[in-house]
Parts: structure tokens; sequence; C-alpha cells
């Protein structure tokens, strides 16, 4: 039981930023932002490439390095992205996808199709080995401790409401002298550079960077945070409503498992879950889901 | 506000759409604007906030607070534009409707790009609580011409000499509409602003004009006039 628990937690932690930044985007934002998949896939490249140049420093050195490298990543998926959407007057679901078609590439070009983390001598997640069969335990709390942080205190700033703004009306800012394009490229950039953390702190503890890893994410994202909304509701920015979906949905994914679901079929299930929250919701208050239902 | 031999064509070949047009807004007052459709309106009220295409021919000048200023000059056009602020006739768009009233106001007044500095503050003017707005609820469970208020409000968060509104109780039941002009003319006795309002409520312009209002006509050689008109004329 105690390692289903420390399984749940672990990938908790692996996901806790990624799911800031959808908070971000999909739900605050209220943007399909599928760029989230190719900025998971090209952070977890950076932090790997990143890794090779300073693998040779102590891992406390070495680990804030490796993570801005992939936070770097990732802000770059989501700056191409929203300047494609901004500057080019695409929706951003196109921008989205012509930004995964240039990052499949750049991807390849910066490193592989699969890059291997057992060529480097440390992995820097496992620098505080307190709980033994899950060295990475502590270090993964810790960034997990500092970005929830960090997330508080963004959501309360003015670039944290006006994220919520723009979700609410995008046309909003025009009337009162604010930049919109500025508002959404900064939060798709940050939203995507937390998903490229994300990447790279999953690929570390797998072992390896491979050009799929980020498949399913987007989805995964939004069942976490339909699971959220389920237990808290309030319009208040929280970053609870990221952190509790998350913990819900790995706890749903090892309930299934433990009754012997076959996980190759969960990638379904939670499409046909999401499908029937928005049905039901819709059902209820006859609104269609723009809000994609988070 | 003074508008002085104010001329506009929608391009260099256009016939004229204005010609040598002048006329004054006294501050502190409410000033109604009427007109049939495609007689102007909106043109002037773009005009007036200096928003205008690169084709279109404009001559003229406006005077605001003493201080002249050409209106075909890019940057003078750029400088009162800041002063002049327009609520449209859909100002549902112009509002965050799950944000509350608060909320709404503290982004208004944010800077052109919002850091990492906390909300401002907001303390709301005296005047909200006289029509029994409660701020702390979500803006889209506010009542329309509450709604319409919390949008004057908001522009008003930056510095604001004209208030140019474009039929702001169209979408407005008579109750609402009159809790709206009340508010306009609560707000020109306790600040300094000059406020024009577009509307075809003649009701709405008899019982809330004072003395006169503007009405444009399109002439048979296409240029559009501006004749004030007495309010107990109409009557």
């Amino acid at each position: 039981m105690i390692d289903i628990v420390l399984i749940i937690i672990e990938q908790t932690l692996l996901h806790v930023p990624l799911m800031l930044g959808a908070y971000i985007s999909i739900s605050l934002m209220k943007v399909p932002d599928l760029s989230i998949e190719s900025a998971y896939v090209f952070g977890a490249m950076l932090g790997y490439q990143s890794l090779g140049i300073v693998s040779n420093l102590p891992a406390a050195i070495s680990l804030p390095i490796v993570i801005i490298g992939s936070l770097l990543g990732g802000a770059l998926v989501g700056i191409t992205s929203s300047v494609l959407t901004q500057k080019a007057h695409l929706p951003h679901l196109l921008s989205a996808i012509l930004t995964f078609g240039i990052f499949h590439g750049f991807t390849q070009l910066v490193g592989n199709a699969y890059a291997s983390f057992s060529t480097y001598p440390t992995n820097p997640l496992s620098m505080l080995p307190l709980v033994a069969r899950h060295p990475e335990f502590m270090v993964l709390a810790i960034i997990g401790c500092i970005f929830t942080g960090l997330g508080i205190f963004f959501f309360r700033t003015q670039l944290g409401y006006a994220l919520a703004a723009y979700g609410n009306n995008s046309q909003f800012f025009k009337h009162y002298g604010i930049s919109t394009a500025y508002v959404f490229i900064v939060g798709i950039m940050i939203s995507n550079a937390l998903s490229g953390l994300s990447g790279y702190l999953f690929a570390q503890s797998n072992g390896f960077v491979e050009l799929t890893m980020g498949y399913g994410k987007a989805l995964l994202c939004i069942t976490a945070l339909i699971l959220g909304k389920t237990f808290i509701r309030s319009t208040v920015l929280s970053v609870l409503i990221p952190l509790l979906g998350v913990i819900a949905y790995f706890v749903l994914q090892q309930l299934l498992l433990k009754v012997g679901f076959n996980l190759k079929y969960f990638t379904a299930l939670q499409s046909v879950v999401v499908l029937i929250v928005l049905m039901l919701r819709y059902k209820k208050t006859h609104r269609a889901a723009d809000h994609l239902g988070v | 506000m003074q508008i002085n031999n104010l001329s506009f064509k929608f391009n260099r070949n256009a016939k004229p759409f204005f010609s040598d047009l002048s006329f004054e807004i006294q501050s502190k007052t409410v000033q109604f604007l009427q007109g049939k459709n495609g007689s102007g309106k909106s043109t002037l009220f773009r005009i007036l906030q200096g928003a205008l295409e690169q084709q279109e021919v404009v001559d003229g000048t406006i005077n605001i607070d003493a201080v002249t200023y050409q209106i075909n000059n890019s940057q003078t056009r750029n400088a009162y534009s800041h002063f002049v602020r327009h609520v449209q006739q859909d100002f549902d768009r112009m509002l965050a409707d799950q944000l509350n009233f608060k909320e709404n106001l503290a982004l208004a007044s944010m800077p052109r790009y919002p850091g990492l500095h906390g909300i401002k503050s907001v303390t709301l003017p005296p005047i909200v609580s006289h029509f029994g707005i409660d701020s702390t609820k979500p803006a889209y469970l506010l009542s329309g011409g509450q709604r319409q208020i919390l949008a004057i409000l908001m522009v008003l968060q930056k510095p604001t000499k004209v208030l140019l509104l474009d039929e702001p109780t169209a979408a407005l039941d008579e109750k609402n509409s009159h809790l709206v002009i009340q508010f306009l003319q609560e707000l020109v006795a306790t600040s300094n602003l000059t406020i024009l309002i577009i509307t075809h409520d003649k009701e709405l312009v008899k019982a809330y004009a004072h003395g006169t209002y503007l009405m444009l006509e399109e002439q048979d050689s296409g240029i559009r006039t501006l004749k004030k008109i007495d309010v107990l004329k109409t009557a």
C-alpha cells in the first residue's frame, strides 16, 4: 500500500509544473493549448543537452542549470506558438499544430528521436536519496514546493489576474490600453516553460528523452483540471485546482490498475470521462463547452 | 470641449462628410447626441477619440481644458486621445464577467504591460453605494444597469476629461436606463468630466437634457451638419 502511495506522490510531483502550466493556459486563459505537448518534449531535450554540458559539476549546481535549460526549451515553444497566434493571426489550435511540426524537427536537430540519460555519470534528481526505493523523491518534492509557492505568488499578481481576465474576455484589454498580445504571449510562454520542466523531470526519472513522450499530456491535463474543478468550484485563482486534480488523476489511475484495468485503455477512458462531464454540464447549463470544460 | 472648423472625408477623393463643423460642449455636463442611422454619430465619436484610418482626411482643432490640439496631426491626436474615453454600446464586452466589481476596476487600472506587482487595491467611489451595487458579486450577476456603470467606472480608471457613450441604454429596460443616466449626472456633478451620449431614446433626452441637445443631419450635398435643438421645442 505504501508503495502505491509513494508512486502516486512521485507521479504527482513529476507533473506539478505541467499542471500549473496547464492551469494557466487551459483553465485561466481558456486556450486550447496543444503546444504544451511540444514544450514537454523540447524542454526535456534541452534539459538533457544542458545536463550534458554541466554533468561534471556537483548536482546542487548542475540541477538549477538543467532546470533553467528545460524551462527555456518549453518557453521557446510557447513563444513560437503564441507569436504565431498573435502576430500571424492564426487560431491558436493551428499555431500549436504548426509549432508541433517545427519543434518535431528542432528536437531531432538538437538531439535525436531518442536520447538516454545513461550516458551521463550522475542523476541530479537523486542527490538527496532519503527514500531508498525512490531516490528522486526529496528533490522532486523540493521542486514541487518551490514551483507551487511561485504559483501562489504569481496568481496574486497583476499578470496572474490579467491571464484570468483573458480567459473571461479576450477582448477585455484593448479597452483599457493594456497589451493583449503581451498578456497572451507571456501567459503561453510561462505555461509552456513549466511544461518543459515537467518534460525534463519525467525524462530524467525514466532515464530517456523520446520524441513521442508528450503525446496525451494535453488530455491528461484537461482530465486532471476537470477533476480539480470538481473539488474546488470557486472562480478564485487557486493552485489547489491543478494540484488536487493531478493527485486525483493518479489515485484514479492506481485504483484502476489495482482492480486489473489494462492501462493501455486509460487514454480512451480519459476521453470518455471528459466527454461525459462536458455533456452533463451542457445538459445542466445549456452552454456550449467553450471553456474546454475547465 | 470645443470643436472648431472640423472637416472630414473618408479618403482624398471622397465627398466631404463634415465641413467647417464647430460646436461646444460645456464641461461638467451630460450632452446628448441624436441623429438617424448614417448621420455620422459614430464617425464623430471616432474623430473625438482620435481613432482615424490612414486614408481618412481630417482638419480642424479640438480644445480640451483650454489646450488646443490639431486634429490632422497624428501626434497631437494621440495626445488628446489619452483623455477621451469611450464606452461602446455592447458594454459587456468590456468586462471580465467572472470577476467581481472591484477586481474588474483593478484590472482596468493596470499598466500596458502587467507585471509581477500585486493588483492595486481599489477604493470604490462613494457614488457606487448610492446605486445599491454589491461589489463582491461576479459581474455577470449584476443587473444590466449596474454592469453599464461598472464599464463606465472602468474606463475612468485612467485619466479622463471627455467620456463618450454609444447608446448606453440601448440594451437596458426603462428602470436601468434611468439608473445609468442618473449615475452619469451624479458623476459630472462630482467630477470635471464632459460627457457626450449617443442615444435614440427621445424620452430619455427630454427627461435629462439640460435645455438643448445635439442633432446630426445629412444635407442633400451629403455633408453632415450639427444643430443644437431646444428640448422644450421638441416636447
